[in-house]
């Protein structure tokens, strides 16, 4: 079964372009707008892979990820994010909420699926 | 897998414009002294989801000016720069320049270079002084500015002096140092070439140093090369046989670079990240050089091997699915004892996080959810104009039948009666339908003032509140963008004459802050637009002294109307003081013709030291027309009906032969001229005297004048059709429509017809 993946960004055009790639790879994707919208999402159904960008409206990348690891059904989902903030500072602040890597935007839709498969195959 | 990036941009540009926007009206609602987080964090998103739009699908120019911007932006949302009105120039001269390019990647339009050169230079100078110098620099011209080669990535972030404004340092100066045998060593990265070209490359490289390849498993080939020359070398030297977009070449101390290999570990992670640090990655792209260090990217790499992957990372303790490729962190360009480790073992502290703020509530401009998404289509215009056109057709037939019908016995045929009543409600529910596809709201055109008002008003040193009334009344495409120019014109004469500067606004005691308001109002048939001031209004004086010294017709019996109407002559203009803005004289006559052309009529109310009304009656659209259709002998003509002000049937003692003014009728105190239409179109008809006809008074421009037509036939909309496609143009003939019964009527030119009767007094006069 396909597995699925949780893509939160509020560009739809980046949202259209991470699905669009993901899904030519044969993975499942889910759209998130925000933050909130994100997380409610995820509380539907549990994802294999959540890509969440950092600044969001309402709710952004980092209490996203937070507000996820606090789930029991997401202790182990590798989560993400796609920022262009790529500073030290913004690393730490992503693994101290819980991220499991990040990816600089701008990416290449193909290292974007490079990096998807190299985490959940 | 490849994909083609082209399939987004359309959206990108759409997400673009409505986030440039909605910044703008952010901006221009902005209280400078105390400006609301809310909002600041909103214009700070707008230009972070651009630059990584335009980052991600190649648009570098928006990238960069987006980049800076964003720092700035950033400075101002955390309070550390306090926000000016400079600020706020700056940002919409930005969202001018970006429109531009968005515009120019989007319809090839022109890009104003100097414009963009200035909004840089605007935006460096300000992030100058901020103290911000780390300018991101993502792709550097080679053409504008010799490419400059990063200093080592430190643990501050990288002061790299702005491109435009500083000169940048000198190739060799940054790189590694010379080795004990006088060699640098770098890695060549770049995408799959064929065996020859690599062996090709290889030869060429070993020309300049020693060189050694190595071909990776995702398909890119690796050199090393250990050489006494600069990376632009090697670029030119590669540029031959591989893609430059593809190229990476890096300066790596080889003494050091071995990298250890320990997964999972994050000590030696450090160390290996400390030895790579100085390496500067140099990409020449198409005459481009990105310097991947300045933009953050992570290092990647592959056990046993160097750097060959940036742009991500995982945080370790990370364990990769177990079908994927064995990989493991060897950390990112963040050197040794960066907070990455700090943090690592307070992860459950977080301190740094707990500052982070969270963004409430939702602006009405969000992106709704994705499944929402799709609301509307794009379809285009002559797809519509063909549907309007059919419809068109289609009521014309309604039409015909109908006519047909009505000498039936309703008895005999009640049911076909019926039914063809019925066809005629449908099909008019139908043309409304359809014509309502065109119709835009007014915001289309209102939406583009507050900012040029403010501008100007900022020019001018005035003060003045914008306010739109009315802005979702709609109006046709085709006019919504005609109607830009005029008021335009008008807006931008109201701010520079009509309102006053503030000492003077407070000497006539008044307050100091101007009104200006734009309404758009449907009356009757038509759509009104006023542009209204509260400035010094029309000096009738001035405008009578002016016009005379003009050589124009004026005499001190003129109405006010008349008078001001004046100000519609070619080459007036009583602006005392030519400005920058307004007042050269050209302008509001083109103004007038632009709109009578539209089928329109402009009229001007003002009291002096109260303000000016300028209002704009325009038909709600091009393609129908309310008319009055009139006969003439055997020939049916179709007066609009808004240029009617009513009809009559004279008596004998109201008509008048004036002398070198032809016939005149006297209705109600006034006397106004007979233009007999058969006279004019030079028609055969048996009545020739108006008291036998009807005549029409009509007015337009003003001007009133009485039509002289056989009789009344009734009052319909008409389908337009242009007489200009189809044959050529007529005088007095705005266009033509098909008849119910299948025969063709000529549309009066009404503003034509009126000129025509002036010049053709004498022909008027009864024989």
């Amino acid at each position: 079964m396909a597995k699925t993946i949780l893509a939160v960004d509020d560009s739809g055009s980046l949202r259209k372009m991470v699905s669009f790639s993901l899904q030519a790879a044969g993975y499942e994707v889910i759209q998130a707008v925000d933050g909130q919208d994100g997380l409610d999402k995820a509380k539907e159904k549990t994802v294999d892979l959540v890509l969440t960008d950092q600044n969001m409206p309402i709710m952004d990348g980092l209490t996203l990820i937070k507000s996820l690891r606090g789930l029991s059904s997401y202790q182990k989902v590798p989560i993400l994010m796609l920022t262009t903030e790529s500073s030290d500072e913004m690393k730490a602040k992503g693994k101290a909420a819980g991220a499991n890597g990040w990816l600089v935007k701008p990416f290449d839709p193909k290292r974007l699926v490079e990096v998807v498969q190299k985490v959940i195959g | 897998m490849t994909i083609d990036m082209s399939q987004f941009y359309e959206v990108f540009f759409d997400e673009a414009e409505e986030l440039l926007a909605e910044a703008e009206r952010l901006l221009l609602g902005i209280n400078i002294d105390d400006p609301d987080i809310e909002e600041l964090n909103a214009i700070f998103r707008a230009a972070h989801s651009i630059k990584g739009g335009a980052a991600t699908f190649g648009f570098m120019d928006m990238t960069e000016i987006t980049h800076v911007l964003e720092n700035l932006l950033d400075k101002i949302r955390k309070s550390e720069l306090a926000l000016t009105a400079e600020h706020v120039d700056a940002f919409l001269a930005a969202k001018d320049v970006l429109k531009m390019m968005v515009d120019g990647h989007r319809l090839a339009t022109e890009v104003d270079q100097d414009q963009v050169a200035d909004v840089k230079m605007q935006l460096n100078a300000l992030s100058d002084k901020s103290g911000d110098k780390s300018v991101l620099v993502l792709s550097v011209p080679v053409a504008a500015t010799p490419a400059p080669v990063t200093t080592p990535v430190m643990a501050e972030p990288v002061a790299a002096a702005p491109v435009a404004a500083t000169p940048p340092a000198p190739l060799n100066e940054p790189l590694a140092a010379l080795d004990e045998n006088g060699l640098r060593h770098f890695s060549i990265e770049f995408a799959e070439v064929s065996e020859k070209d690599v062996a090709n490359l290889q030869e060429e490289l070993g020309l300049l140093g020693t060189v050694d390849s190595a071909k990776h498993s995702n398909g890119r080939y690796l050199f090393t090369l250990s050489t006494d020359s600069t990376p632009a070398d090697i670029i030119s030297i590669c540029s031959f046989v591989v893609d430059t977009d593809s190229l990476v070449i890096r300066n790596m101390q080889t003494a050091e670079a071995p990298v250890v290999a320990t997964p999972l570990v994050e000590a030696p992670v450090a160390a290996a990240s400390a030895a790579n640090a100085p390496a500067s990655t140099l990409a020449n792209t198409h005459g481009k050089v990105e310097i991947h260090e300045e933009v953050g990217y992570g290092l990647f790499a592959m056990p046993g091997e160097d750097n060959v992957e940036e742009g991500y990372g995982f945080f370790a303790p990370f364990t990769p699915h177990p079908d994927a490729v064995v990989t493991q962190l060897i950390g990112d360009d963040t050197p040794a004892a960066t907070p990455v480790e700090a943090v690592e073992t307070t992860a459950a502290a977080t301190p740094v996080v707990s500052t982070e703020k969270v963004n409430l509530g939702r602006r009405e401009t969000d992106k709704p959810p994705a499944g929402t998404e799709t609301t509307s289509i794009r379809v285009g215009i002559e797809k519509v104009d063909q549907l309007i056109n059919l419809v068109g057709e289609l009521v014309i037939t309604q039409a015909m039948i109908e006519q047909r019908s009505s000498t039936l016995d309703p008895v005999l045929y009640e049911k076909l009666i019926n039914s063809i009543s019925l066809l005629t409600r449908n099909t008019r529910d139908l043309q409304e339908s359809v014509m309502s596809i065109r119709m835009m709201p007014m915001d289309f055109v209102f939406s583009r003032f507050p900012r040029m008002v403010r501008d100007l008003a900022g020019k001018l040193n005035k003060k003045v509140e914008f306010v739109t009334v009315g802005a979702t009344t709609e109006l046709d495409k085709g006019l919504i963008e005609r109607i830009v120019d005029p008021l335009t014109h008008l807006v931008r004469n109201s701010v520079d004459h009509g309102i006053e500067t503030p000492a003077q606004r407070k000497a006539a005691g008044k307050d100091e802050q101007g009104k200006l308001t734009l309404a758009a109002s449907h009356k009757g048939g038509s759509i009104v637009i006023e542009v209204t001031d509260d400035g010094a209004g029309l000096n009738r004086e001035k405008l009578l002294a002016k016009a005379a010294k003009n050589g124009l017709p004026v005499s001190e019996n003129m109405t006010d109307t008349e008078v001001y109407a004046l100000i519609f002559a070619p080459g007036f203009s009583t602006a005392e003081v030519v400005t920058d803005v307004s007042g050269r004289g050209v302008g509001m006559d083109v103004v007038k013709r632009n709109i009578t052309a539209m089928g329109g009529t402009v009229e001007i109310r003002s009291a002096l030291g109260y303000g000016t009304t300028i209002s704009i009656a325009l038909p709600l659209t091009l393609a129908i027309l309310d008319g009055m259709s009139v006969s003439l002998g055997e020939n049916t003509y179709v007066v609009p009906l808004n240029l009617i002000v009513e009809t009559m049937q004279p008596r004998m003692e109201d008509i008048k032969t004036v002398t070198n003014e032809g016939l005149m009728v006297h209705v109600r105190g006034e006397y106004l001229p007979i233009i007999p239409l058969y006279a004019l179109f030079k028609q055969d008809t048996e009545i020739t005297h108006p008291t036998e006809g009807v005549l029409v008074i009509i007015e337009a421009e003003g001007k009133k004048s009485a039509l002289f037509v056989d009789t009344l036939v009734g009052q319909q909309q008409v389908v337009i059709k242009s007489l200009e496609t189809n044959f050529k143009k007529i005088q007095g003939v705005s266009g033509a429509t098909i008849m119910g019964d299948g025969s063709v009527a000529l549309i009066l030119d009404i503003p034509a017809v009126i000129k025509m009767g002036s010049s053709n007094k004498t022909q008027g006069a009864l024989q």
